[in-house]
């Protein structure tokens, strides 16, 4: 039985389903009507993408036909293109190779003219002919990377002939570089006038006995028809002083103007620390006679006089060698004396009465100091005469006296005077209580006291006055009286010195040289 | 009177045999005198004998300026100063182109220009330091030469000092300090030459003036010459002349005393033969002294006064010794 109770709960309950439903349906319409209208939106979008594609393809269509017209063109030209390729590759392929091995040729031309220079540049800093060398060289060699970098970049003939020419250019530039190496020489001298020598000097005089040992040393001797008195070595020069090869032109104080004009000179050397040198070259000016002043002062101004005769006389590269390996040998010394705990102080004697000695910026002194001594005197400039009371005040450990032409021949007669003057103080120097006073004499004499391509000896033979123990002597070794006959200084070979250690300083210097 | 001629025409003769001497003498043996006729007659000589004859002729010219002026100046001072000893050293020149010289080392100027520049300035503010010290002193004879060697003595002082503060830069001018005509510049001897001419001309206008004073001082004055003036222009002509060969030649010493003594002994003492015969006897000597100085040491040079009081001393002493005898 169904009662009405029931009934209008099951009409409820379908009259709530259908108000879900009318709601749901309600809902989907509305969102039917919705996407109708989006979609209809779309239809119409669509509409108007379709007629752009109309466009869009007519557009396409007609760059087609242009693409396919101008594609044959290209190809045509590409074809052209390849056939002259083909035709020049194998020109362009020779032209590259011959442009690179002469690129690299002249790279290795122009490393080796500028290592010149840079050790030319550095003995002779002021020369302007010199500076003028290497600004020449740095534009080459600016050239040559230029040209470089056009050849790893070129690729059409053209190109290619447009290097072939600056390359062309390189060279000339190379052999005006060249030709400033040759003559006429302008040199820029001590006394910082430009001495021009318009040939490569045959006849040539030397007013010092420093010059004449370096014009032997650089093989020039041939060129040298006159010395000074003085000038005594290499011995050649005292035969060929006899037999008549070599003219003596008097002392190098004052040389004799009459004596080398008759020579008929075209070169002459001086020097420039002696003052009538100055007023020889101005007379020998008017006879049209060059004449170099070489700097003389200082270990530097050596090297620099080496290398300003070599270029005077065209022996440049003889000259360059000297100087590298009296450089090598140098640094090869102060290597032996760069561990030595003291420095000795040192007085350089060059005369007795009056007592001369020896201060700074004189190449004495600075061999002094390689040496690993300490010049008492370093206060004083040039060589200067000083009291022999200064010699008490200075307590020098170690003296050293050049007794070349004084006369003297015996060491205990330059302590005597000492004595004579200071009485027993003289015990109080140093060097004198410990029996450290030394006389060189003769060749010793002469190393020590000129400016030539000796120094290098005359450092090891300071080295050995002063530090015996680094060169393997004893102290009590060396005589006071220091001469070739009685003291002989030690060989590199017997030092043990490997050429392993010589071939590394020769690299230290090197680095130098181009830093 | 006999022997006085014959005098002047020895001392002449042996002048222009010197100057063939000392053309045709030197350290160069490839010129002598066979070299100086050829060039003489007019034969075409090679450049190097020709270089050497040039530098020889500018030597002898040197020579020869250096002695006459230091010859006039000495002569002339000898009058003024009334004093036998005198020479032109004596107003200090050349402690002052010394002074000058070692100025221009210690400045590290040693080109011969500055060289000559300093020697000519030192020379000359030695000398106007030494006219106006005698000034204030009434320029009297001895003012002058008190002054004179006064400052001398300083200015030496000051060398020494400079000498020894040097050290060996010094040495290349020894040959300069002692005197030497070895490395003389024709430009220098040119400029000496219009120096010493002025002082030449001066002294043969004024030589009559001059003359006066061998009869002493007032008796000049009341012959009408002014003393004060006279001794004023002499001293500094001869002074300006001397400065110019100082700086070219250095201190030639004993040429100045000896030269106008030489000529004194072969004319007498009248200040106007006297000049005449002086410009004869200081060339003679110094173109001499040169020669030995070229030659005795060759190839060294020696400077010229170690040589001028050689060869000048003897000369003098026998001029004296025979003098004495011909009473």
């Amino acid at each position: 039985m169904v009662n009405s109770k029931s009934i209008w709960t099951a009409i409820a309950l379908l009259a709530l389903f259908l108000v879900g439903v009318g709601a749901f349906i309600a809902k989907l319409a509305a969102d039917y009507s919705k996407l109708s209208e989006d979609v209809s939106k779309s239809y119409k979008e669509i509409g108007e993408i379709r007629e752009m594609m109309g466009d869009v393809s007519s557009a396409v269509d007609e760059l087609n036909t242009i693409v396919k017209n101008e594609l044959g063109r290209v190809v045509e030209k590409l074809d052209e293109l390849t056939a002259a390729y083909s035709e020049h590759s194998q020109a362009i392929s020779g032209i590259r190779t011959e442009l690179i091995n002469l690129t690299s040729e002249l790279r290795t031309r122009v490393e080796e003219l500028r290592r010149e220079v840079e050790s030319l540049k550095q003995e002779s800093a002021k020369n302007e002919d010199l500076e003028l060398l290497a600004g020449k060289l740095k534009e080459v060699e600016d050239r040559v990377k230029r040209i470089e970098e056009k050849l790893s970049k070129a690729a059409s003939l053209e190109e290619l002939k447009a290097v072939r020419r600056s390359l062309d250019e390189v060279k000339r530039s190379l052999v005006e570089v060249e030709k400033l190496l040759e003559f006429p020489a302008t040199i820029v001298d001590a006394a910082r006038s430009l001495v021009v020598i318009p040939s490569r000097p045959s006849r040539i005089v030397s007013l010092a006995p420093s010059a004449t040992e370096i014009l032997f040393a650089i093989n020039a001797s041939t060129q040298l028809v006159g010395v000074d008195t003085f000038s005594n070595y290499p011995p050649d020069v005292e035969e060929m002083k006899i037999n008549g090869s070599l003219i003596d032109i008097g002392s190098g104080w004052y040389p004799n103007v009459e004596k080398i004009i008759g020579l008929n000179p075209d070169l002459v050397v001086g020097v420039e620390s002696i003052v009538s040198h100055r007023t020889v070259k101005e007379i020998l000016s008017r006879y049209g006679i060059p004449m170099l002043l070489l700097p003389d002062r200082t270990l530097e101004d050596v090297y620099k006089s080496i290398i300003i005769v070599g270029r005077a006389t065209g022996h440049l590269k003889e000259a360059l060698n000297v100087v590298n390996n009296l450089r090598s040998e140098i640094t090869l010394l102060r290597s032996l004396v760069s561990n030595v705990s003291t420095r000795p102080r040192t007085a350089l004697i060059v005369w007795l009465s009056p007592l001369w000695v020896t201060g700074n910026e004189t190449w004495m002194h600075d061999l002094l100091v390689l040496a690993q001594g300490q010049n008492v005197f370093s206060n004083i400039s040039g060589w200067s005469m000083v009291g022999p009371e200064a010699l008490l005040e200075a307590q020098p450990e170690v003296v050293i006296f050049t007794a070349g032409d004084t006369g003297i021949t015996n060491c205990s007669t330059v302590i005597s005077t000492f004595r004579d003057v200071l009485g027993e103080a003289v015990n109080k120097i140093p060097a004198v209580a410990n029996n450290r006073v030394y006389c060189v004499y003769e060749e010793y004499n002469d190393i020590l006291v000129r400016p030539s391509p000796r120094v290098a000896k005359a450092l090891k033979l300071l080295i050995a006055l002063i530090h015996p123990e680094v060169l393997g002597l004893k102290p009590d070794e060396i005589p006071n009286d220091v001469k070739p006959e009685t003291f002989e200084l030690p060989k590199y070979e017997d030092l043990g010195v490997e050429q392993s250690i010589r071939l590394r300083h020769l690299a230290v210097i090197t680095v130098k040289v181009h830093h | 009177m006999k022997h006085r001629k014959f005098f002047v025409c020895a001392l002449s003769g042996t002048f222009m045999l010197s100057v063939l001497l000392s053309l045709s003498l030197g350290s160069y043996r490839g010129v002598g005198a066979e070299e100086l006729f050829k060039m003489l007659l007019g034969e075409p000589l090679t450049p190097v004998e020709c270089a050497v004859l040039t530098r020889r002729s500018i030597r002898t010219l040197a020579a020869a300026v250096a002695g006459l002026g230091l010859g006039l100046s000495g002569a002339g001072l000898q009058y003024v100063l009334r004093n036998p000893l005198a020479d032109p050293y004596l107003l200090g020149l050349a402690s002052g182109a010394a002074l000058g010289v070692l100025i221009g080392v210690l400045i590290g100027r040693c080109d011969p220009y500055s060289l000559f520049t300093l020697a000519f300035a030192g020379a000359l503010a030695t000398f106007f330091l030494v006219f106006a010290l005698s000034m204030l002193a009434g320029m009297s004879a001895l003012a002058v030469i008190v002054t004179g060697i006064t400052v001398s003595y300083v200015v030496s002082a000051v060398n020494t000092v400079l000498v020894l503060a040097l050290g060996e830069k010094v040495y290349g001018t020894f040959l300069w300090l002692f005197g030497s005509v070895a490395y003389a510049l024709k430009e220098r001897v040119i400029q000496s030459i219009l120096l010493v001419s002025i002082a030449g001309c001066w002294l043969i206008i004024r030589s009559r003036a001059i003359n006066t004073l061998i009869l002493g001082e007032e008796v000049a004055s009341s012959l009408g010459v002014n003393v004060k003036s006279i001794r004023t222009e002499v001293v500094v002509l001869s002074a300006l002349a001397t400065a110019g060969i100082v700086a070219f030649a250095g201190p030639i010493g004993f040429l100045g005393l000896a030269a106008p003594w030489v000529a004194r002994l072969a004319v007498g003492s009248d200040f106007r033969r006297l000049v005449l015969m002086t410009m004869v006897s200081g060339p003679l000597i110094s173109i001499l002294s040169d020669v030995v100085a070229r030659v005795m040491l060759t190839p060294q040079e020696v400077p010229l006064t170690a040589v001028t009081s050689v060869v000048g001393a003897p000369v003098l002493l026998y001029l004296m010794i025979r003098r004495r005898v011909w009473g």
